[in-house]
């Protein structure tokens, strides 16, 4: 609500400014060099606007949180831990601001017992990650849990780091 | 012992169709035995070399492989087809306490007419005999007829050489579903992909196969008829779509579906038309439906008691009963053909093992000894359990007799996993002969 | 804050045309820039604040989010718990029952008269009287095993009917008869096994005294009663290795 109001602002001062100033409209975003008028101060949240100028898609670019999509559990947890909730938030934000992208989120599971009990166990964690997604303003129609339980491991060793990177959700954007 | 035969030319077909159909995928080899073996020499069949399969090698070899049987050494000249009192006594001598002997000829048409009889060198009298045409595509299944008639005949138990088992071979980063006979053999790949497959199960009728396939980058359900080779996907609702299992009658399949968010069971029509009737409703994970033979019951795995336990609930809805009591993890169970029993994999000490319990008394028991073992299943006569395993980084499938006394290992070419025996399947025509010849 | 930022905006707009005949068009133009600076200036610190309050009532949702789910694997865990000890204590119950059933009957036995107790003197009677029947039986027995047919006979014969009451009467009257059926007396060797039979039906070696009869009847070519003994085995010692065996040997004749 604030920010609609915000932006309401922008538009009514800019359109007033408009006749006298032919002055270009400058972009919010950050550029690769950003203008020193737009004196922007040290942010703790990460941009999730589209870039409209940028070349550069935040979701590949390296210096963006963006780039980076798994989300990891503990063992026996299927809750997004303290330390994920950082980037899920992000894509989440993210998916908000973008209506037209969407993302299937895979969860995976380390390799013991049943092949199908383990699906559901990664189903869970892609679940938890849905739902945390969509608090954050992510549509229902953006985002589709989905597993692929032990079938796709990353890491094949039988030691407990090949497990815990086995306890995992990805998120796919379309089109990747 | 004669029956009628709708799925007669099933595998002549399938034969037909798939190029990668290879003999030897899988050898057997037998692990462990129990303690009672009888003794029976199987003579050669004669007239046998002319056939392009050896009967008399696959009878020897199924009959060894059940761990029920000591094979008696024949040599390669047949015995006669029915031999005199000295002769029986002679193979009584020699260890035998019972010899089968028989012929083969040629007929007009090219098939091939086997006669083998089945005698007592105790008594020196007859037991059995059988007769049975077949065409050359179709001898190596009728070696395991003839092989299930002399174990019904030594034990009293059905055979269950002649039926077929399917499974998962993962070869590289190729995954094919395969059918093969009981011993492995005869292998014919029913379908291939770059992406996992999971989960096969046999309808009754043996006529089809359910299982998982990830080829459109997430788990979907697809029903393949084995005949036609016709698949379509049965379950391929948003989310994820596994852990298929067929009503007895065929009509229905129980699968385990995410619509809701979490695992949950659900009903949905076996054509694939029709909306997915939600069977289970808790909180946490339900999957691995399995249907008990009566078809009015469903048992599956579900950790809402915060860990993974086997349940039972009425198919009409109902409030779900914990069957397992004996371990933090029992998963994946499969009801045996009486109804009476429920095989399932426990972790025991860190071992996943093959387990079975008796539903009356609720007694468990062991069977298995592996450390990774998965995806148990009961052979249609309910005398032996197949299940994978794991020796070596690789999957391997093996069976073990209900009792857990007789082991037996099937070592494929690549990674076996998820095996599901098949069911009593339709077979050739075997006339019984009347005892004298 | 939005409201002063509007006022500052329409201040500004309003100011322009009254001051034109002071400044030149270049200051008016340096101070509109200067205006417009400071308002998007605030502007940005707007949207981080809002940003920042969003995020974190979202870091808020998100961790709720997870609470729940920690919720619901304790509840899981409790449900589990209350399983166990459900199952635990039908089983409890069960065995108390069995025991209280078991108790009741014994009781009920003692009351009856039934199984009146022993006094000591008896009981100690009753032990010399064991003792002494059991060297007797392992001495027949010997005898028996060593082919010594004749003196078996005799021996095993007086120890089932002197000793009838001891525990080791029933395994005379078995082996009594198969040393009578190896000295060719069949008919002898028939009775014995159906004294057996009748004198102690709940004894292990009933059954097995039944298949003595029936193959000795199938020896002699009487398959009619051999038939008739299997049949009576399988349904009176239903389940027993005697009875299977039984079972199969009818279904050969």
């Amino acid at each position: 609500m604030k920010k609609t109001l915000a932006s309401l602002t922008l538009v009514g001062l800019l359109a007033a400014c408009a006749s006298t100033t032919p002055a270009p409209v400058e972009n919010k975003a950050p550029d690769a060099t950003p203008t020193p008028s737009t004196n922007n101060s040290n942010t703790s949240t990460q941009p999730v606007q589209p870039s409209q100028g940028s070349k550069l898609d935040p979701l590949n670019d390296p210096a963006s949180m963006l780039s980076k999509r798994g989300v990891y559990f503990d063992y026996d947890k299927y809750d997004v831990r303290a330390d994920q909730q950082a980037l899920v938030e992000a894509h989440g934000r993210y998916l908000a601001a973008n209506p037209g992208r969407s993302v299937r989120v895979e969860g995976n599971a380390d390799e013991r017992g049943s092949r199908e009990y383990n699906l559901a166990l990664g189903q869970k964690r892609a679940e938890a990650v849905r739902k945390a997604l969509s608090v954050v303003g992510a549509k229902d129609g953006q985002i589709e849990a989905t597993s692929n339980g032990e079938e796709k491991p990353r890491a094949t060793d039988k030691d407990e780091a090949s497990y815990a990177e086995n306890r995992r959700a990805d998120m796919v954007y379309n089109g990747e | 012992m004669t029956c009628a035969n709708p799925l007669r030319y099933l595998a002549t077909l399938l034969l037909a169709c798939c190029a990668l159909s290879s003999r030897a995928d899988i050898t057997i080899d037998v692990t462990g035995t129990g303690t009672r073996q009888f003794p029976v020499a199987i003579g050669t069949l004669s007239g046998e070399a002319v056939l392009k399969e050896p009967l008399t090698a696959i009878i020897r070899a199924d009959l060894a492989g059940s761990g029920r049987f000591k094979l008696v050494e024949t040599g390669t000249t047949p015995p006669v087809e029915s031999p005199v009192a000295a002769e029986l006594a002679d193979w009584k001598a020699r260890g035998a306490d019972a010899l089968s002997s028989g012929t083969v000829q040629l007929a007009a048409d090219g098939s091939a007419v086997i006669r083998l009889r089945l005698h007592d060198t105790v008594t020196q009298k007859p037991i059995a005999g059988f007769e049975v045409r077949a065409r050359a595509s179709e001898l190596r299944g009728v070696a395991h007829q003839l092989a299930d008639q002399i174990y019904e005949a030594l034990t009293g138990e059905r055979g269950v050489f002649a039926t077929r088992i399917a499974y998962v071979l993962k070869q590289g980063k190729r995954y094919s579903l395969q059918v093969a006979d009981a011993d492995g053999h005869n292998t014919q790949t029913v379908m291939a992909s770059n992406e996992p497959i999971m989960s096969p199960v046999w309808s009754m009728d043996g006529s089809k196969l359910a299982y998982v396939s990830f080829e459109r980058k997430k788990a979907i359900v697809f029903v393949q008829d084995l005949l036609s080779g016709a698949r379509r996907p049965v379950a391929a609702f948003k989310g994820s779509n596994s852990a298929p299992a067929f009503s007895p009658d065929g009509g229905t399949l129980a699968v385990t579906l995410t619509i809701d968010g979490i695992s949950q069971i659900y009903l949905v029509d076996a054509s694939g038309s029709g909306s997915p009737r939600r069977l289970t409703r808790s909180s946490a994970i339900d999957t691995e439906p399995t249907f008990s033979p009566d078809g009015r019951t469903i048992a599956f795995t579900s950790d809402r008691g915060g860990s993974p336990q086997i349940y039972t609930v009425p198919v009409g809805g109902g409030e779900p009963q914990r069957l397992t009591f004996d371990s933090s993890y029992n998963v994946s169970p499969a009801f045996s053909p009486d109804g009476k029993s429920l095989t399932y994999i426990r972790r025991d000490e860190g071992r996943f093992v093959v387990a079975s319990m008796d539903l009356a008394s609720r007694q468990s028991l062991t069977l298995s000894q592996g450390s990774y073992d998965e995806s148990p299943s009961f052979a249609p006569n309910g005398k032996l359990i197949l299940y994978a395993s794991e020796t070596g980084n690789r999957g391997t499938l093996g069976t073990v007799s209900s009792d857990g006394q007789t082991r037996q290992r099937l070592s494929a070419n690549g990674d076996a996993r998820e095996p599901a025996w098949g069911p009593y399947i339709g077979q050739i025509a075997v006339t019984r002969l009347s005892s004298n010849p | 804050m939005q409201m002063r930022l509007l006022s500052l905006a329409l201040l500004s707009a309003l100011a322009l045309p009254a001051q034109a005949g002071l400044f030149d068009d270049d200051e008016a133009r340096k101070q509109i820039a200067e205006v417009r600076n400071q308002a998007e200036a605030k502007l940005t610190a707007v949207n981080e604040r809002v940003d920042q309050l969003d995020s974190r009532s979202s870091q808020k949702l998100v961790e709720i989010t997870g609470q729940l789910s920690e919720l619901s694997q304790q509840i899981a865990q409790l449900r589990g718990q209350l399983e166990v000890i459900t199952f635990n204590l039908q089983g409890l119950q069960k065995r108390q029952q069995d025991l209280y059933v078991d108790l009741d009957t014994r009781l009920r036995n003692i009351e009856e008269g039934k199984n009146k107790p022993l006094t000591a003197s008896a009981e100690a009677q009753n032990a010399a009287l064991e003792a002494e029947a059991a060297s007797a039986y392992e001495a027949a027995y010997n005898q028996y095993r060593e082919g010594k047919l004749k003196p078996a006979i005799e021996a095993l014969g007086s120890i089932s009917s002197k000793y009838a009451t001891s525990q080791v009467a029933p395994n005379a009257l078995f082996w009594l008869g198969m040393a009578q059926a190896q000295a060719g007396s069949i008919a002898a060797a028939q009775l014995s096994w159906r004294k057996l039979v009748d004198a102690y039906p709940e004894h292990a070696k009933s059954p097995d005294a039944l298949r003595a009869i029936a193959s000795v009847q199938l020896e002699k070519g009487d398959k009619k009663g051999a038939a008739r003994t299997l049949k009576e085995l399988t349904a009176s010692y239903p389940g027993t290795e005697a009875a299977k065996e039984a079972e199969k040997q009818l279904k050969k004749l």
